[in-house]
């Protein structure tokens, strides 16, 4: 993908719309209601942790699974009872299942070769494609000769060549180095921009889905929870499941209250009392995230504009930029990232601290 | 280095030179002995080519040679075009029929091949019932039978079964992501099988093919039973049946079919080089499966029954003979009765006792070595351990009658010690013995291909656990291998029950011959074929349910490493 003269760009993407999805296997309910729609051009991840549903809703999409309910619509056309190979979408697998009887340049011609394109046309087509993902040198090899990189991306030129409507990925990463996988994914995303193709990524791991993904839909348990793109996620989650599947979050329950005309949050042992911009009264959570606190010593002078909390140093994790520490405050542990700087050191365990929560990054969750 | 291995792992070195030696005395040597003679001057002993001078000098010879490579061909062809119908309807469907395809399927494997030729010609010969009906009706006849027809037709039928396991086997291991691909990239139906699916199979395609060409090629019985003299094994055993055993030409020919049957074999294995896919990634795999529409499960059916008919007609006709009293020019016997089956029990039942404990006996013979072998060539590092493949396989290339009188040659001097006048070459057990040999190759290709698909790592996980390697071996590689290792059994079992040309050779009184001797015996004559027949149903049952039960392990094995996919 080291070429950039080769701008194969769809002329014009596609969205997708699925619209009241419902599907079983015998009496596991798998999908459960799934409304969705992805924006022509859109590079779109289904985000969640395995078993919920997310492969089972991109072969769906591919035609590979016929649910019981709803309607999977491409562009403008109900594709729901469309067979597969009449669907034109490039579906890259995560096994990748490449055909260890065909060489690469075989592999990739096969979809051309599907739709009867005359023999100069393939070949045109599929010297562009190897080009693009930069295996050229490699066109006569079989699968098997290949590194997992390399079979990774025959993958996607192989699906790419055909130009489809939608690019469907199944964890395409989740068979690389983790190396390899960061450099793949910038690949992807760069590859998706050239080629302006809707795009749908599945993934379990939410820094994949965060980097590459212009929007993401967290799933869990066959439903929806939240569709925003990755920072609306992370800053404003819709239910505690998106708030602890993206990042790490001390979630706090308790009730709110209206006091002076200012909502105000308790916890359940009324150790932790925080002001709240927005919520309704009655029983609910908090969610803050490890940055927004600051951890300081005892008896030092508190922040402005922040709620104090008294606790002691549990447990501490070096992890390179940031000292994480986990404060117990009453009967919680609270998470708190300090920035780390050369030449400092941590504060041993035990140590009496007052914590600093930013009153403006506590998000009020009703239940 | 390459000795050390050897001194690091005295168990595999011990079970290898074992298999080794047993190679060696009852395959090697009996063969080399039948080349030798071949090659030697009946009179003076000295080295010599003449032989091979007078053979090409002879015009049947000549036609004798090309006739057998055409059955073999044309044998593979038309027993391609029964298997691939059925095994693409059990692999992609969800279909009913799929369970009488397996088992039909086997039945053709259980009946020796002679014994339906006999069937076969009462209802397809010139007189038979169906030319009678045809005739009758329309006014013509079809030539099934005529010359080297009747052979390819008999044969096709029979063996088919090895193409139809083999592709079945392959199509199951292919994994679904590698049609799911192709459909996503706007392949689907035939183009789809031809594309993907077909290559994919390939190679248990051209194993199931070449074992069906060297099995015509080699088979005695059904050209003789058929009255085709003029190919290749017939003349071997007709010269030596005829002018004895000190007759060089027979030796000639076996060289003959050894040789050709191993270039075959040879060719086989070049077309497989590195093309052994093993394409399961998750677990479980296989090929999607889907309902039939209503019209294709019309067609499915319809094409499922004309061939299963065919596949029947051998057995059907046989009922009919061992049930009926005289069976001549007509459509269906005179009048039937159960005096065959009587006759048969109360005369000669050592026929069935021989052939259950032979046949068992030679297959768990077969399963041992050929799990034993698959483990040394795939999982160790032994020198040599190639050759006790090759070795071991090239037992498939040696036609029954060729081992039949290599054994004779080599055996007949030893004497049993502890049997009164007990050749060793004579005795029940040398039978057995030569029995597994000659069917090892099934069950090692078997074994092999159960253990391919094997991933070495779950048997590297038992080691990191610290089960030590024979541990490994019973409790991880053996009972992943069970299915295949079953299916070796099955296969070595029948086929033990349906050999015949070494057993003509072997047995020496009647009371040591298994079933296919005294259908062969009682076939012989007109007047014995009722008998013959109702021998012939009475092996047809015994291996037929002994199949079915073993079927039924097999199905239920696979159902519990079946996993779930994940999402």
């Amino acid at each position: 993908m080291n070429n950039t003269e080769h701008v194969t760009a769809t002329t014009s993407a596609v969205g997708v719309r699925l619209e009241g999805i419902d599907l079983s296997f015998g009496k596991t309910h798998v999908l459960k209601g799934i409304d969705l729609q992805i924006e022509p051009g859109e590079f779109f991840a289904f985000l969640g942790p395995s078993g919920c549903g997310k492969t089972t809703l991109l072969r769906l999409i591919a035609g590979f699974e016929s649910a019981q309910a709803g309607r999977v619509i491409i562009g403008n056309q109900e594709v729901s009872h469309l067979p597969p190979w009449r669907r034109n979408l490039g579906m890259v697998f995560q096994s990748y299942a490449l055909w260890p009887h065909m060489t690469v340049r075989k592999n990739v011609a096969f979809g051309l070769e599907e739709r009867r394109i005359p023999r100069n046309e393939i070949n045109k087509r599929v010297e562009r494609a190897l080009d693009l993902v930069g295996l050229l040198d490699l066109a006569r090899r079989r699968p098997s000769q290949l590194s997992g990189g390399q079979q990774q991306r025959v993958a996607l030129a192989r699906t790419i060549v055909i130009e489809p409507q939608v690019l469907l990925l199944d964890e395409p990463l989740s068979n690389l180095d983790a190396k390899l996988r960061v450099q793949m994914r910038r690949e992807l995303r760069q590859l998706q921009r050239k080629l302006s193709v809707t795009t749908i990524f599945v993934t379990h791991d939410q820094e994949e889905a965060n980097t590459t993904a212009d929007r993401i839909a967290v799933i869990n348990d066959g439903i929806v929870q939240q569709i925003g793109s990755p920072m609306e996620l992370y800053d404003r989650p819709a239910n505690l499941f998106v708030a602890n599947f993206l990042g790490v979050a001390n979630v706090v329950e308790g009730s709110m209250t209206e006091e002076n005309g200012k909502v105000v949050f308790h916890s359940s042992d009324g150790v932790v009392v925080v002001p709240v911009t927005a919520g309704n009264q009655g029983p609910s959570s908090i969610v803050f995230r490890p940055q927004n606190l600051t951890i300081l010593p005892q008896d030092t002078k508190p922040q402005p504009g922040t709620t104090q909390l008294t606790g002691k140093v549990e447990h501490k994790e070096f992890l390179g930029g940031v000292v994480r520490y986990r404060v117990a405050v009453g009967g919680h542990f609270i998470l708190v990232d300090a920035p780390h700087q050369r030449g400092e050191t941590a504060m041993p365990e035990g140590t009496p601290v007052t914590l600093c929560l930013n009153d403006d990054q506590v998000i009020g969750l009703t239940h | 280095m390459a000795i050390s291995e050897f001194r690091k792992h005295p168990g595999q070195t011990a079970a290898m030179l074992l298999i080794s030696l047993f190679l060696l005395a009852f395959l090697v040597i009996p063969v080399v002995q039948v080349v030798f003679v071949a090659f030697m001057d009946a009179t003076t002993g000295q080295f010599t080519l003449l032989n091979f001078k007078d053979f090409f000098n002879t015009a049947l010879f000549r036609e004798s040679f090309w006739n057998s490579i055409y059955v073999g061909c044309m044998s593979v062809l038309v027993a391609s075009a029964f298997s691939m119908p059925l095994a693409y309807f059990t692999s992609r469907f969800e279909f009913r029929g799929a369970v009488i395809i397996q088992s039909l399927g086997i039945i053709p494997l259980i009946m020796p091949p002679f014994v339906g030729a006999v069937a076969m010609l009462m209802l397809f010969g010139r007189n038979g019932s169906v030319n009678l009906l045809l005739d009758q009706w329309f006014g013509f006849t079809i030539p099934f039978m005529e010359g080297l027809n009747g052979v390819i037709f008999v044969q096709s039928i029979h063996y088919f079964p090895f193409i139809l396991i083999n592709l079945s086997a392959a199509l199951q291991n292919i994994d679904r992501a590698m049609e799911e691909s192709a459909q996503n990239l706007g392949c689907s139906g035939l183009r789809l099988f031809r594309r993907i699916v077909l290559p994919l199979a390939m190679p248990g395609y051209v194993a199931g093919a070449s074992l069906v060409f060297l099995k015509v090629f080699d088979d005695l019985g059904t050209p003789l039973l058929l009255n085709v003299n003029n190919m290749l094994a017939p003349q071997a055993y007709l010269r030596i049946a005829s002018i004895g055993i000190k007759d060089p030409m027979g030796y000639v020919i076996s060289v003959f079919l050894v040789v050709i049957a191993l270039s075959s074999m040879w060719l086989a294995m070049l077309a497989l080089k590195g093309k052994e896919y093993a394409t399961v990634q998750k677990g479980g795999g296989g090929l999607a499966k889907r309902r039939m529409r209503p019209w294709e499960k019309v067609f499915a059916w319809m094409i499922v029954l004309v061939i299963m008919s065919l596949v029947l007609a051998p057995h059907f006709g046989l009922t009919l003979l061992s049930f009926g009293t005289i069976w001549s020019y007509s459509v269906l016997p005179d009048a039937f009765t159960f005096d065959h089956f009587v006759s048969i029990f109360a005369e000669t039942p050592e026929y069935m006792t021989n052939t259950v404990l032979y046949s068992s006996l030679a297959g768990i013979i077969d399963v041992v070595l050929g799990t034993a072998i698959a483990y040394i060539v795939l999982r160790t590092k032994l020198i040599g351990r190639q050759w006790l493949d090759y070795t071991a396989m090239a037992a498939v290339a040696i036609p029954g009658l060729v081992i039949g009188i290599g054994y004779l040659r080599t055996f007949f001097g030893y004497q049993v010690p502890w049997l009164e006048n007990q050749s060793f070459a004579t005795w029940w057990v040398a039978i057995v013995i030569a029995l597994s040999i000659r069917r090892l190759p099934y069950a090692l290709r078997a074994c092999t291909a159960a253990l391919q698909q094997v991933s070495a790592s779950l048997e590297e996980s038992a080691e990191n656990l610290g089960a030590s390697k024979f541990s490994t071996v019973r409790k991880i590689a053996v009972p992943l291998m069970a299915g295949g290792i079953l299916a070796g059994f099955v296969t070595s079992f029948a086929n033990a029950a349906v050999e015949l040309g070494m057993t003509l050779m072997l047995v020496s009184k009647n009371s040591d011959g298994p079933l296919s001797y005294g259908i062969y015996v009682y076939m012989q004559s007109a007047a014995g074929r009722g008998s013959g027949a109702a021998l012939g149903i009475v092996a047809v049952l015994v291996v037929g349910i002994c199949t079915l039960l073993s079927h039924i392990v097999i199905e239920r094995r696979q159902r519990k490493y079946v996993m779930g996919r994940t999402d």
